[in-house]
């Protein structure tokens, strides 16, 4: 139910974006609202019981003011302040992102790496996340993983390729119990 | 001279008017009172009737039942006998069943205690089994994580390229 409330206020604000040419800009700044309002001490202040409606508010348009944001932004946020929604404003911003990398032909990957991966691996990999998904561009992030023991775990947002040998080792070990029965 | 209040003696015709009345009287008695008394005399003599029938039918029941008690009497011990067989059969047969349903269930129970033991068993097997499989995979892990080097890091992640790739 959020999940389709943030998705229909994410496709709003994605087509007033692409209207004023500014994909991207927006996506920036939906991020920065998100940072903003994600700070602990935030949403300790707009989401405490004990603090007047009107008072939380205000403070929220006060920290809307100060961050900055094109009028498209600052209305999404508001819009959502006054409705009581702002926390369904991360999960805008992640169908908004979803949306500006399908309209840009990209992809987000997550590779694990069970030890630092140097640049021609790398590029090997992304050169592959690239064949896997048809995108055009990828935007990769790499963690280092040493519990995977060896290999790489690539993850292209919904599918997920584990070459790792905590992987293998868990099929070998599956297999054995299997075979056992 | 005549007595004071005696008249002359009341001739026949004096007599017959209260005679003719009296007649009349008793023919309208009659008349009217015979059908009831009749109806009554009837409806006693018919009740009496009855009463001495039934008097009689009780009379042929109870010496029926006399007769029917000397008999049972006469074979009291004929008919022990037979009860006394009748309970010596019927236990015999309870006696069998209830050896014949005790035989099942030892059956049953020994059956049963097998196929326990055996499940038993084969999940220890398992279970021991499981234990090996998961010592091996604790000293793999072991072992590739002192021995994996960075050039096999690399050849992983060729090899991870070279397969994914053929499904791209």
């Amino acid at each position: 139910m959020i999940g389709r409330l943030a998705r229909r206020y994410a496709l709003a604000v994605f087509d007033l974006a692409r209207e004023e040419n500014r994909l991207e800009a927006l996506g920036e700044e939906i991020g920065r609202a998100v940072a903003a309002f994600e700070d602990p001490r935030v949403q300790q202040l707009l989401l405490s019981p004990v603090i007047d409606a009107g008072v939380r508010l205000r403070t929220t348009k006060d920290i809307i003011a100060s961050l900055g944001l094109s009028p498209t932004v600052n209305n999404l946020v508001t819009l959502l302040a006054e409705r009581d929604r702002l926390a369904i404003l991360p999960g805008v911003a992640r169908w908004y992102q979803g949306l500006l990398d399908a309209e840009l032909g990209r992809v987000r990957v997550t590779i694990s790496s069970a030890a630092p991966l140097g640049a021609a691996e790398k590029n090997e990999l992304v050169e592959l996340a690239r064949r896997l998904t048809r995108r055009r561009e990828v935007l990769a992030s790499i963690e280092v993983d040493p519990e995977l023991l060896g290999g790489v775990v690539l993850d292209t947002g919904g599918t997920v390729y584990d070459g790792s040998l905590k992987a293998q080792l868990a099929r070998l070990r599956k297999e054995m119990a299997e075979g056992g029965a | 001279m005549s007595e004071a209040g005696a008249g002359p003696p009341p001739t026949p015709a004096d007599l017959l008017w209260p005679a003719l009345n009296f007649v009349l009287f008793v023919a309208l008695l009659v008349r009217v009172l015979r059908k009831p008394i009749r109806e009554y005399f009837r409806a006693r003599g018919e009740r009496l009737r009855e009463g001495l029938e039934a008097g009689a039918r009780a009379r042929g029941e109870a010496e029926a039942l006399r007769a029917q008690l000397a008999r049972d009497i006469a074979n009291l011990p004929a008919l022990r006998e037979r009860l006394r067989a009748d309970l010596l059969a019927t236990a015999q047969q309870q006696r069998e069943a209830l050896l014949e349903r005790a035989r099942l269930a030892a059956e049953h129970i020994k059956s049963d205690a097998g196929l326990v033991a055996e499940q038993e068993l084969a999940a220890a097997l398992h279970a021991v089994r499981l234990e090996v499989i998961d010592e091996a995979v604790r000293q793999a892990t072991t072992l590739l994580r002192q021995t994996v080097r960075p050039d096999d890091q690399d050849r992983f992640v060729h090899e991870f390229v070279s397969r994914a790739g053929l499904s791209a």
